[in-house]
């Protein structure tokens, strides 16, 4: 069956075979699959910066469910004895080490005391209840936990520390985390 | 018919490449951005407001616990208040991702004299409430101290604007809630904790108390 080509000037002969695949067609499929190409090579970049930061945001965010986990066990061990740092044995970072050890998204980071230095240490601070009191603010164990999450993402680190809005610095690839706990001492030793 | 004619050289030549970065690709990735620090936010006020919980119900069942046996069941004001002292103590010292819209800052002291802070009967409306009960009914000798808190994180980007399209009005901030329980520990309090039946940790030996 032949059809009259739809660019055909009205009284020329000219006709066209639908059956057959024509030049222009095929020419006109191959700019397509080009186009197509071209637009998944665009993309492509989007979506694997995308997946990566993903990945690194959820990576970041366990990170801090773990320390907060931890922060939160360690001062209710410290809260049940009496103290962060009693009878002269540093229980806190005993403690810490055990728990940093067996959790998900920390075990391969050692502790230390002070503030994080690096992504592979875990620091804490005593911020009370050091010795459990009677009165006062060490009735309580407040307990901070520190580490540095890296990121592959670049700038990342800077948009995570507008996350937890408690002045958690980050810069570039790396945000330091901070996790707080409080526990009420159970036993009293001042 | 494609309407941008991407990758021909029509195309490149008419500047649509800059025209799919700046309308397509540029606020996908912000919006992206956007969407990942509202839930990363979320996440973070509900971890702290859980911890806070956890922290005044076992300050609860062990103060109840401290009433002894002879009192269980019947001296429940010191329990409470004491929950509720840890928790303002926690709301003050934990808190930093939910800030109350107006009134008292979680990360000052102040939260914990403001008596706003928390009180039975849930969120305040414009600060971190906590509604902390003892139930009555024991269960196998053991009685359970239930906190129910909520915290608002305001000032949401996008998951703000769309509460705040969706609400008709300008409020960018979501309400989170939490619930924490503790069970106080029953009569024979060392081998109940020996069993793990209740809240409380055994103690760690580190000597005995000055």
């Amino acid at each position: 069956m032949t059809l009259p080509h739809p660019t055909a000037q009205p009284g020329t002969a000219r006709t066209v075979n639908r059956m057959r695949p024509l030049a222009h067609d095929s020419r006109h499929r191959r700019v397509r699959r080009g186009a197509e190409f071209l637009e998944a090579a665009l993309i492509f970049p989007f979506m694997l910066f995308f997946l990566i930061a993903t990945v690194d945001v959820a990576s970041a965010l366990l990170q801090y469910s773990a320390l907060q986990d931890v922060a939160y066990a360690a001062a209710r061990s410290a809260a049940a004895a009496g103290g962060a740092d009693v009878s002269g044995s540093n229980l806190t970072e005993t403690v810490l080490r055990n728990d940093v050890s067996h959790t998900p998204g920390l075990a391969n980071k050692t502790v230390a005391a002070g503030e994080s230095s690096s992504a592979s240490t875990v620091g804490y601070i005593i911020k009370s209840g050091a010795v459990c009191s009677d009165s006062g603010a060490n009735n309580h164990v407040t307990l901070t936990l520190s580490t540095k999450a890296t990121t592959i993402t670049p700038y990342l680190g800077s948009v995570l520390s507008l996350i937890s809005g408690n002045g958690d610095s980050g810069s570039g690839d790396e945000w330091t985390i901070n996790a707080t706990a409080i526990a009420r001492c159970e036993v009293i030793r001042q | 018919m494609t309407p941008l004619h991407v990758g021909t050289r029509r195309c490149l030549r008419g500047g649509s490449m800059f025209f799919f970065f700046a309308v397509v690709a540029l606020p996908m990735l912000l919006l992206a951005g956007a969407v990942a620090i509202d839930i990363g936010r979320l996440i973070v006020a509900h971890r702290q407001l859980e911890t806070s919980l956890s922290a005044a119900t076992l300050a609860g069942a062990w103060t109840f616990d401290q009433s002894g046996a002879a009192n269980r069941g019947l001296d429940t004001a010191d329990a409470l208040a004491n929950a509720y002292a840890t928790y303002c103590q926690s709301v003050a010292d934990v808190m930093t991702a939910a800030t109350p819209a107006e009134g008292v800052s979680p990360g000052s002291a102040a939260a914990c004299a403001d008596p706003n802070v928390a009180r039975p009967g849930g969120i305040r409306g414009d600060s971190l409430g906590a509604d902390i009960s003892i139930s009555n009914t024991a269960v196998d000798g053991q009685q359970q101290v239930v906190a129910d808190g909520a915290a608002r994180v305001n000032d949401l980007i996008l998951l703000g604007f769309a509460r705040a399209l969706l609400s008709g009005g300008g409020d960018t901030s979501i309400t989170i809630r939490a619930q924490s329980v503790a069970y106080t520990c029953n009569a024979d309090t060392t081998s109940d904790q020996q069993d793990g039946h209740c809240s409380r940790p055994l103690p760690v030996d580190v000597g005995d108390p000055a």
